[in-house]
């Protein structure tokens, strides 16, 4: 196994560790929710545990870890990059408009109106 | 110019990974912007809504146990199908059998689970046209369900296959699909508590 690293794999083991691990992170996702960290704070911590186990299915289970070669750098953080340049790039634009903000703003919380109330009275 | 063997240009590249796994991995960066832009349109769109997304929803204190039931399938489903590949390994048919009709009738349970979803939403007068919201939530996981649906056909052929002629130890089908199905789980760890819990 050791002389021929295309054939390494990782052991029964690992994988049921790995399986326990998703379990156990499921559960904590689900009772993390439950706690109030704030609108961004939930998000972040929810999207951090995802992101773990997201990594395990992908270097265990998807053996990304014990492949070859650096194809999988160019292949796969390109269009990683490009999920981040969306979000990032479209955000400020798109979700702290105005114009876009201000239909919605009705059917929200009065904190939320008032939110947008401001944000109208800066523009 | 040069024509050694490492410029790589012609005649048989020297790959680290076999044609095939290559092209499922070339496919698997093609789907990681196909959901880019899914869940990319939903970030943008909530953080756009704060009044819409983010909500306690009709039926949510139903109806939220039902897409955990749906991660710990989901991830069975991938725990079984690298037990399949472990069985191709180890020159196993019936373990190769087995663990392909476990990962494709967990895929049917997720898929169940789904429709008994979709169903309550649209006796509650929920549909895709209700607000943004739920435009983003049929869109995506819609989408991801279809990924999942393709994945069990592919995954019932296999087992097919495997009880008729079982498999080489050297075969590399079963790990080939198995990529594609750890990725439509992959998908819905992001989505599970992106549009479910957050």
């Amino acid at each position: 196994m050791a002389h021929d690293q295309d054939q390494a794999h990782p052991s029964e083991a690992t994988y049921f560790k790995v399986f326990a691990s998703l379990m156990m992170l499921t559960v904590v996702t689900v009772l993390v929710s439950r706690v109030h960290l704030g609108a961004v704070g939930n998000i972040v911590v929810g999207m951090a545990i995802a992101t773990v186990k997201a990594s395990m299915v992908a270097l265990i289970f998807m053996h990304l870890w014990y492949e070859v070669g650096k194809w999988k750098i160019v292949m796969l953080v390109p269009p990683c990059i490009l999920f981040a340049v969306i979000v990032f790039a479209l955000t400020p634009d798109v979700a702290y408009k105005p114009t876009h903000a201000a239909p919605l703003a009705a059917e929200s919380h009065a904190a939320d109106a008032g939110h947008e109330a401001d944000a109208g009275a800066g523009h | 110019m040069s024509h050694g063997a490492s410029s790589g240009l012609e005649g048989d590249l020297k790959m680290p990974l076999s044609k095939a796994k290559f092209a499922m991995w070339l496919f698997l960066a093609t789907e990681i912007m196909f959901f880019a832009g899914l869940l990319g349109t939903y970030i943008v769109l909530r953080a756009g809504n704060p009044g819409v997304f983010g909500l306690p929803y009709t039926g949510w204190d139903v109806m939220w146990w039902l897409p955990a039931i749906n991660t710990v399938v989901l991830i069975t489903s991938s725990f079984t199908m690298v037990k399949a590949v472990s069985a191709v390994q180890k020159g196993s048919a019936s373990g190769v059998s087995f663990f392909l009709l476990a990962t494709a009738l967990l895929g049917c349970v997720f898929m169940a689970i789904k429709f008994y979803e979709y169903g309550y939403k649209f006796d509650h007068g929920i549909y895709p046209s209700t607000n943004v919201f739920y435009t983003c939530y049929f869109l995506t996981t819609g989408l991801h369900g279809l990924h999942v649906a393709g994945g069990i056909v592919v995954i019932f052929c296999l087992f097919i296959k495997a009880m008729l002629t079982g498999y080489p130890r050297n075969s590399e089908t079963v790990e080939i699909i198995g990529l594609y199905w750890h990725f439509v789980d992959l998908v819905w760890i992001y989505l599970f508590p992106l549009v479910y819990l957050l």
